[in-house]
């Protein structure tokens, strides 16, 4: 498990930074498929860092959601990741990104229907079986709904949870951003999901964008700061949840290293007050 | 009231493939989203079909980096815009993207042929930065081959190691493009230049080569023994005291890193 603390996303342009100066952070997570690659660079630093800093490891492409059976290729490139870095954890998302010999190098929504809900869990399954662990899987940010879903996206996750054994990875601001674009209350929607299953929690920032009648839409672009409503949002979640690793997430206009650990100093502060302890 | 039946999954998936891959006509998908044909679905779907070529474009930045400066973000956005409608994504790492970037280039953007071997520069320093682990050969190794040997034996070369050859100046405008001065204009050069690529202590590496190293090189890459390729160079280039050079490149190799291993020659 990871430790209670704030983490960050690895990014290379901090690689030298962090092996340097050597941070105080809890974690580091990395996106899985940034490192499907054979050599060089990438996995020299990521092996010099794991030696030093617990590891998340997300996959962002093995499209749980797909239709299509899950790519046994890329559940091998994950098991040769997984055996060669030990990280602390593995997730991914409750979304889709590829079909047939296509990537679309994106997480897409799919409807919520009986019949996907068994599709899904079936991936997991084989997913967990495969890699040989417990996976977390993510709430995703979406921007559309379908008029088939016939259960609500939390109802979905629960049973997907209650039915594979996998956790949760509570993205607080993926809640944000859907229960605005969606008009619900993003307090009430992570309610409806089992906390109790939740081991890791993401924080990120979004774009604005304007809907068609005017009203804000939020993008999850992960290229801002975590918004002020997402924070706050954040130490409810912990207050029903007690201290739980915390992710800061900065995919896009990455800032200077200082700038990111001050995001994580500040999760930091409020795990702190939540009853969590830094080492 | 439509005769409408709920689609499967996988027609579901393939529809909204389609669309965002596709020209964006999202008729055959708006039936199936909770706001129907409204303003506010389309505009959402188009979340979806222009961030696949935002992604897309961005990789290609990121690749393709003097390419992108040299072409300026509006005519890089247009072509990667074009090359990624022919060649879709097929990897789930964003890094894959740029394989057959030059060699679109080169047909797309035939009247500049210096932009393709920008990209080409671009891309092998890309592969040599994510080529596989290697032993590397050491001096030592080296001095250790038997005198018998050197009759038969060629080389492994570590797998960051590529050549290829150049017709433009497309060297001089990539180093004014990484040191962010005003490239010099497109020339063809009045002969074709070879180039070496190679990974070092985790950065990518590049240089120019005299021809008769290139062929050298070139010999060795593709398989060919040691004495094989100095025969061939004695043959192509009589003027040259190949032993003298033969040494110096090797010692160079060696401190480059440029070689794995000694491969035995057939018995």
């Amino acid at each position: 498990m990871l430790p209670s603390r704030a983490g960050l996303g690895l990014k290379p342009e901090h690689f030298r930074n962090i092996l340097e100066s050597g941070p105080d952070i809890g974690f580091f997570e990395v996106h899985a498929e940034n490192y499907m690659v054979p050599g060089g660079p990438m996995h020299h630093y990521l092996g010099k860092i794991r030696e030093h800093y617990p590891l998340s490891l997300h996959g962002v492409g093995l499209s749980i959601g797909a239709d299509a059976p899950l790519d046994k290729t890329h559940l091998d490139a994950l098991a040769v990741l997984i055996d060669r870095y030990a990280p602390q954890v593995f997730s991914e998302h409750l979304a889709w990104s590829s079909h047939g010999d296509f990537f679309l190098n994106d997480l897409l929504p799919l409807p919520y229907t009986a019949t996907t809900l068994n599709r899904v869990c079936d991936h997991i399954d084989q997913v967990q079986t495969h890699l040989g662990c417990r996976m977390l899987l993510e709430n995703p940010a979406t921007y559309l709904e379908f008029s088939t879903s016939t259960l609500s996206e939390t109802d979905f996750i629960s049973e997907v949870i209650r039915r594979t054994g996998c956790g949760l990875l509570l993205d607080v601001n993926n809640a944000y951003v859907s229960c605005i674009n969606h008009h619900r209350e993003p307090g009430a929607y992570i309610r409806a999901l089992p906390l109790d299953r939740a081991e890791q929690i993401h924080l990120g920032g979004f774009a604005s964008q304007a809907d068609a009648n005017g009203d804000p839409l939020l993008i999850d672009s992960h290229s801002a700061p975590v918004a002020q409503d997402v924070w706050a949002l954040y130490t409810e979640v912990l207050e029903q949840m007690g201290p739980t690793a915390t992710l800061i997430e900065r995919d896009n206009d990455i800032p200077p290293f200082d700038v990111l650990l001050a995001e994580v100093n500040l999760a930091d502060s409020y795990l702190v007050e939540a009853g969590g302890q830094r080492e | 009231m439509t005769d409408y039946a709920p689609r499967s999954l996988a027609d579901l998936q393939a529809g909204l493939q389609n669309y965002v891959l596709g020209d964006g006509v999202s008729d055959d998908i708006l039936s199936e989203l909770t706001g129907g044909a409204s303003d506010q679905s389309k505009r959402r779907l188009h979340i979806y079909h222009s961030g696949y070529r935002s992604r897309m474009n961005e990789a290609l930045q990121s690749a393709f980096e003097q390419t992108w400066a040299y072409l300026g973000d509006d005519a890089f956005d247009a072509i990667c815009t074009r090359y990624t409608e022919t060649n879709p994504s097929h990897s789930p790492n964003l890094g894959d993207h740029g394989r057959n970037f030059p060699r679109f280039l080169q047909q797309a953007l035939s009247s500049d042929p210096e932009i393709a071997e920008l990209a080409t520069m671009d891309w092998r320093l890309h592969s040599a930065f994510d080529a596989p682990n290697a032993a590397i050969l050491t001096g030592e190794q080296l001095a250790n081959v038997g005198e018998a040997q050197w009759a038969s034996l060629g080389f492994v070369f570590h797998p960051s190691v590529s050549l290829a050859q150049f017709e433009w100046n497309a060297l001089e405008i990539w180093h004014a493009l990484d040191q962010k001065q005003t490239p010099p204009v497109a020339e063809k050069l009045n002969e074709p230049v070879g180039h070496l690529f190679w990974r070092s202590d985790q950065r990518s590496y590049f240089r120019t080569l005299e021809s008769d190293e290139y062929a050298a090189l070139k010999g060795l890459l593709e398989g060919l023994g040691f004495a094989q390729v100095c025969e061939q160079l004695a043959e192509g280039y009589p003027n040259t005291s190949i032993d003298a050079s033969i040494g110096t490149w090797l010692a160079r190799w060696l401190s480059d890193g440029l070689l794995s291993e000694v491969k035995p020659g057939p018995v």
